[in-house]
C-alpha cells in the first residue's frame, strides 16, 4: 500500500516536468492548429480561447485541478477527448507489448539458460551472436527486412495495421469463429517479433550472464554433490535465483514496450500510444502529451511495482510490509 | 545454406526481371487496357495517407488527409477542376450582379447523407460559422472580404462582399455542412456531407472508412467502401502497394521511391504539375540580406536544375515565380537568371565584400554568414546542404539548421530566421500565392517585403473583372518581386499517383482532390 501510495507523487513530479519542458520548447499549438494560412490575429485569439495566454503556474493549475477530478481535457490537434483517444491506443500498445514480451522472453529464457550450462560451447557463441546482432540492429531495419520476407516474399502476414479488438476476437472464438483471432494474431506477429527479437537479445545476455554467476556459487555444488539432476538444478535452484535480475531487466523491456515502441508503431501502421505521443509532441497538442506521458508513467510505475512483488515471489526472503 | 543460396537465386532473377522490364512505361497502356474493360461495381479501393487527419469538419480543416477525405464526404458550391477553373458543385449556376454582389442558384432533391434536405440555410451557416471568429477557422481570412450571405430562397443565396474580390469562385469549393447537425464538437469526428460517400469508421491515427452513401445526388460511383490507412512510414506505403494491401498512394513520396515504382510493372505512376512550390524566403529585415546584391548574388547561385534533377529526379520542375505552370496566370517568360557562379563572384566583388584571410568574404569587418533553416524534410535538408558547400565555394558561411515543423515555423512567423526553405501547398488561384505573402504588411508576409507597385498591382487584381487585367496586375507583380528577391523561388512541386494494377479509370487530379475517384473501379 505504501508502495502504490507512492506513485502519487512521483506521477505529480512527472506531470510538472513535462508540463514545463512542453511549454519550454519553441511552437505554438494555435499555430501548428491553425496552419500557414493562420494571419497572427487569428493564432491570438485561439490562444485566448485555450488559456494558451494565461501565466504558466496558471496553466499547471487549472490542468492538476482537471485531472484529480478525473479530466485530461481536450485535444487541441484532434478535435476529441484525450481520454476518449488514449483510451483507444493504449489497448493495441498492451497487446503488442504483451506479445512482444512473450516472445522475447519465450526466447530469451531458454536461449541464456542453455548457452550458461553449454558456456564457451557453439551453441553459446552462436545464440549470443544473436543477441549481439540483435541489440545492434536498428529496430526500423528488421521491421522492414520482416516485412520484405514474410509479408511479400511469402505472404504470410499483411504489411501493416491492427486486425480485430481482442475482445472480438476472444468472443467469436467462443462461438467457434476462429477467424478473428486469426486476423488479430496475423496483425500483431511481425510488429511483435520484431519489438520482441531486440528485447531477447538484450534479456537472454541477461539470463546468461546471471545463470553463469548463480552456477558457479556453493549451494549449486552442493546440490551436485547431493545427486540432483542436472535440470533440476539450473531450472529449479539456479534459474529462480537467477531470475531476481532477469525480471528487473524484463519490467524494463516490458516499460519499453508499452512507451517507446514509436518506430515500431510508424512502420507497421500501429495506432498505440507512442505514436500517439509523438504526433502530439509535434503538434504541441500540451493536453494530449500530458495525458499520454501520465498514461506512460503510471504503466511504467505499475510494472516496476509488480516486479517488487516478482522479488517477493521470487524469494521468500524478501518481505514488504 | 540451402535457403540461402535459394534467396540469392530469386533476387538474381528478380534483379535479371527487373532489368528486363525496366523502362516499360505503363501508363499509356495501361489507360488503353482500362479503356476496353467494362466498368464494374463493387470492392473495396484502400490509400495511403502519411498522416492522420486531425478533423473531417471542413470548415476546421487544414490538413491534406483531412483535405482529401472531406473531397469524399462533401461538396462545395462550386468544385475547381484540374485546370483550376470553377465548375457547377451544389451550385448550378451564379451570375455577378455587381462587382460586390454574387447570386448563386443552388441544385434542387440534394440530401446529406443523414437523409437532411440540403437547402441555402445550409450555405449561409456554412460561411456565417467560417466567418466568425469565435470558429477559428484556419482558412478563415480567404473569406475575409465576405460581409454577408444570405438566403434569397430556398434554393439561392446571395454573397455581399465588401470590396471586389476576384478571386472569391476559388475559394468556394469549402464542403458545405448541414445547419441542423453541424453544431456539435462531435462534427469533427461524425461529419455528414452530401459527397458521395459517408463516414462509417474513424480508427485514429490508423484507417478512416468510407462507404458509398445512397443519398448522393450524382451518378453512382464504382467503388463501395474506401479505406484511408494511416501509413507514416513511406517504404511501408509502397510495401503495401506492392503487396496489393494497398491499390493507391499519392505525393508526398520520395522521389528515389518514384524512380523505382516506374520500373516496376505491377504499378502505375501517373505524374503532373502539383499547386506546390518550395522556395527560399529572405528575411529582408536582416543586415546582410537587406543588400539586394547580395540576394541578388544568392539567386544566381541556386542551381535549380540541379536540385530538380538531382534531388527530385525530376519529379518537381524549376520555377521562377509563385505562379503555376499550366494555370492561366503563369507566364512561361518570366525566368529566374542561370545558375552562374562567376557572375555572383562578380557582384559581390562590386558590393564590396573581400575574402578574409579564411576565405570568408567580409565587409566592413561583418563576415558574410548565413543560416539556411527547414524542418526535417530529408530532401529540403538535402537542398539546404547542397546550398551550403555551394555558398562555401565563393566564400559565403552558411550554416544548415533543421528543426521540427512547430519550433520552425514558429521561428520564421516570428521572424527569428535568415534564410528558410519553405513550401506553400494548395495554390488554387494566384491571389493566394501572391496577395498576403507580398503585400506591405500581409498575413505571411515574414520577410517583411514592401513595394508600393507590387501592393498597387495586387489590389488591382483582386479587384479586376477580367482574366486578362488580372493575368497582366500578376506577371507585372512576379516579375517586380523577381527584381528584389523577397522570394527565391526554387520548384513547382510535382503531383504522384501511384495505383495497383487492378485500378482502372483514374485521372489524375493536381488538386489533391480525391473526388476523381467516383470514376474508378477494380478488377479481379
Amino acid at each position: 500500500m505504501k508502495r502504490i501510495s507512492l506513485l502519487v507523487p512521483v506521477l505529480l513530479g512527472i506531470s510538472f516536468v513535462v508540463f514545463l519542458l512542453i511549454h519550454l520548447i519553441p511552437g505554438n499549438p494555435a499555430a501548428t492548429m491553425l496552419g500557414t494560412s493562420a494571419t497572427p490575429a487569428q493564432i491570438a485569439r485561439l490562444d485566448h480561447a485555450l488559456g494558451l495566454d494565461q501565466p504558466i503556474w496558471q496553466q499547471f493549475l487549472d490542468y492538476l485541478g482537471r485531472v484529480l477530478q478525473g479530466n485530461l481535457g481536450q485535444s487541441i490537434s484532434q478535435y476529441q477527448s484525450v481520454s476518449s483517444l488514449i483510451a483507444y491506443a493504449l489497448p493495441n500498445t498492451i497487446e503488442l507489448a504483451v506479445v512482444a514480451l512473450a516472445i522475447a522472453v519465450g526466447l530469451a529464457l531458454p536461449l541464456g539458460v542453455a548457452s550458461a550450462v553449454w558456456r564457451n560451447s557453439f551453441f553459446d557463441f552462436a545464440s549470443m551472436t544473436f543477441a549481439q546482432i540483435g541489440i545492434s540492429m536498428p529496430v526500423f531495419w528488421l521491421g522492414t527486412l520482416f516485412v520484405e520476407f514474410f509479408a511479400l516474399d511469402l505472404h504470410l502476414f499483411p504489411t501493416f495495421g491492427i486486425g480485430p479488438p481482442v475482445g472480438t476476437a476472444l468472443a467469436s472464438l467462443v462461438t467457434g469463429n476462429v477467424g478473428p483471432l486469426g486476423s488479430l494474431l496475423a496483425h500483431v506477429a511481425l510488429p511483435a517479433l520484431t519489438l520482441g527479437l531486440t528485447g531477447a537479445a538484450i534479456v537472454s545476455r541477461m539470463v546468461r550472464t546471471a545463470m553463469i554467476e548463480v552456477l558457479g556459487q556453493d549451494y549449486i555444488r552442493t546440490a551436485r554433490a547431493k545427486g540432483l539432476s542436472s535440470g533440476r538444478i539450473v531450472w529449479r535452484h539456479a534459474l529462480s535465483n537467477a531470475l531476481l535480475v532477469v525480471v528487473t531487466v524484463i519490467g524494463l523491456q516490458f516499460g519499453y514496450f508499452l512507451g517507446g515502441a514509436v518506430i515500431i508503431e510508424s512502420i507497421f501502421a500501429w495506432p498505440g500510444i507512442g505514436r500517439l505521443t509523438v504526433n502530439a509532441i509535434l503538434a504541441r497538442d500540451f493536453p494530449l502529451v500530458q495525458g499520454c506521458v501520465l498514461v506512460i508513467a503510471a504503466l511504467f510505475a505499475v510494472v516496476n511495482l509488480l516486479v517488487d512483488v516478482s522479488y517477493a515471489l521470487l524469494n521468500p526472503k524478501i518481505r514488504y510490509q | 545454406m540451402s535457403k540461402s543460396y535459394g534467396w540469392k537465386v530469386r533476387m538474381a532473377a528478380g534483379a535479371a526481371l527487373a532489368l528486363m522490364l525496366a523502362g516499360c512505361g505503363t501508363t499509356a497502356a495501361q489507360q488503353n487496357a482500362s479503356a476496353s474493360q467494362k466498368p464494374v461495381y463493387g470492392g473495396t479501393f484502400s490509400i495511403g495517407i502519411p498522416v492522420d487527419a486531425g478533423t473531417l469538419d471542413p470548415r476546421l480543416a487544414q490538413d491534406t488527409s483531412a483535405q482529401a477525405v472531406d473531397s469524399l464526404i462533401f461538396n462545395g458550391l462550386v468544385a475547381i477542376n484540374n485546370s483550376l477553373q470553377a465548375v457547377p458543385g451544389l451550385a448550378t449556376r451564379w451570375k455577378q450582379v455587381n462587382a460586390t454582389t454574387w447570386d448563386f442558384t443552388l441544385r434542387q432533391g440534394v440530401e446529406f447523407s443523414n437523409g437532411q434536405p440540403f437547402t441555402s440555410a445550409d450555405v449561409v451557416y456554412t460561411y456565417q460559422t467560417i466567418l466568425n471568429p469565435k470558429f477559428n477557422a484556419p482558412h478563415a481570412q480567404l473569406y475575409a472580404p465576405i460581409k454577408s450571405v444570405v438566403a434569397l430562397g430556398k434554393y439561392e443565396v446571395q454573397f455581399n462582399l465588401s470590396e471586389p474580390y476576384a478571386p472569391l469562385l476559388s475559394y468556394l469549393n469549402m464542403g458545405i455542412v448541414p445547419h441542423l447537425s453541424a453544431g456539435g464538437a462531435n462534427f469533427a469526428t461524425h461529419p455528414i456531407g452530401t459527397g458521395p460517400y459517408e463516414l462509417k469508421s474513424w480508427q485514429r491515427n490508423s484507417q478512416i472508412t468510407l462507404v458509398r452513401t445512397p443519398h448522393f445526388y450524382g451518378q453512382k460511383p464504382y467503388l463501395s467502401q474506401i479505406d484511408f490507412a494511416v501509413l507514416p512510414d513511406n517504404t511501408a506505403q509502397v510495401n503495401a502497394l506492392k503487396a496489393g494491401t494497398l491499390n493507391m498512394i499519392t505525393s508526398p513520396l520520395p522521389p528515389q521511391d518514384i524512380i523505382t515504382l516506374e520500373k516496376d510493372p505491377s504499378v502505375t505512376v501517373q505524374k503532373e504539375t502539383g499547386l506546390g512550390i518550395i522556395y527560399l524566403n529572405l528575411n529582408l529585415r536582416d543586415p546582410i540580406l537587406k543588400d539586394l546584391k547580395v540576394r541578388e548574388a544568392l539567386d544566381l547561385l541556386v542551381n535549380r536544375q540541379a536540385i530538380t534533377q538531382s534531388i527530385y529526379k525530376g519529379i518537381d520542375t524549376p520555377a521562377a515565380t509563385t505562379l503555376i505552370p499550366g494555370t492561366w496566370a503563369y507566364d512561361p517568360n518570366i525566368q529566374a537568371p542561370a545558375f552562374n557562379v562567376a557572375a555572383a563572384k562578380k557582384l559581390l566583388a562590386e558590393d564590396g565584400w573581400t575574402k578574409n584571410s579564411q576565405g570568408v568574404l567580409q565587409k566592413n569587418g561583418k563576415t558574410l554568414t548565413l543560416t539556411l533553416s527547414t524542418y526535417n524534410d530529408p530532401n529540403r535538408v538535402e537542398i539546404l546542404t547542397y546550398l551550403q558547400n555551394v555558398l562555401s565555394q565563393v566564400g559565403i558561411q552558411a550554416k544548415v539548421v533543421q528543426q521540427d515543423w512547430a519550433t520552425f515555423i514558429a521561428g520564421v512567423m516570428a521572424h527569428h530566421y535568415q534564410v528558410a526553405l519553405i513550401g506553400w501547398l494548395g495554390l488554387v488561384d494566384p491571389d493566394k500565392a501572391m496577395y498576403e505573402q507580398f503585400t506591405t504588411n500581409g498575413a505571411f508576409n515574414w520577410e517583411g517585403y514592401s513595394s508600393p507597385t507590387v501592393d498597387q498591382l495586387l489590389q488591382s487584381a483582386r479587384t479586376a473583372t477580367t482574366i486578362a487585367q488580372r493575368k497582366a496586375d500578376y506577371d507585372q507583380a512576379s516579375q517586380i518581386v523577381l527584381h528584389d528577391l523577397p522570394y527565391i523561388v526554387l520548384a513547382d512541386q510535382g503531383w504522384v499517383v501511384v495505383t495497383g494494377k487492378n485500378v482502372h479509370g483514374l485521372q489524375i487530379n493536381r488538386t489533391g482532390s480525391f473526388r476523381n475517384l467516383e470514376s474508378v473501379w477494380l478488377s479481379n
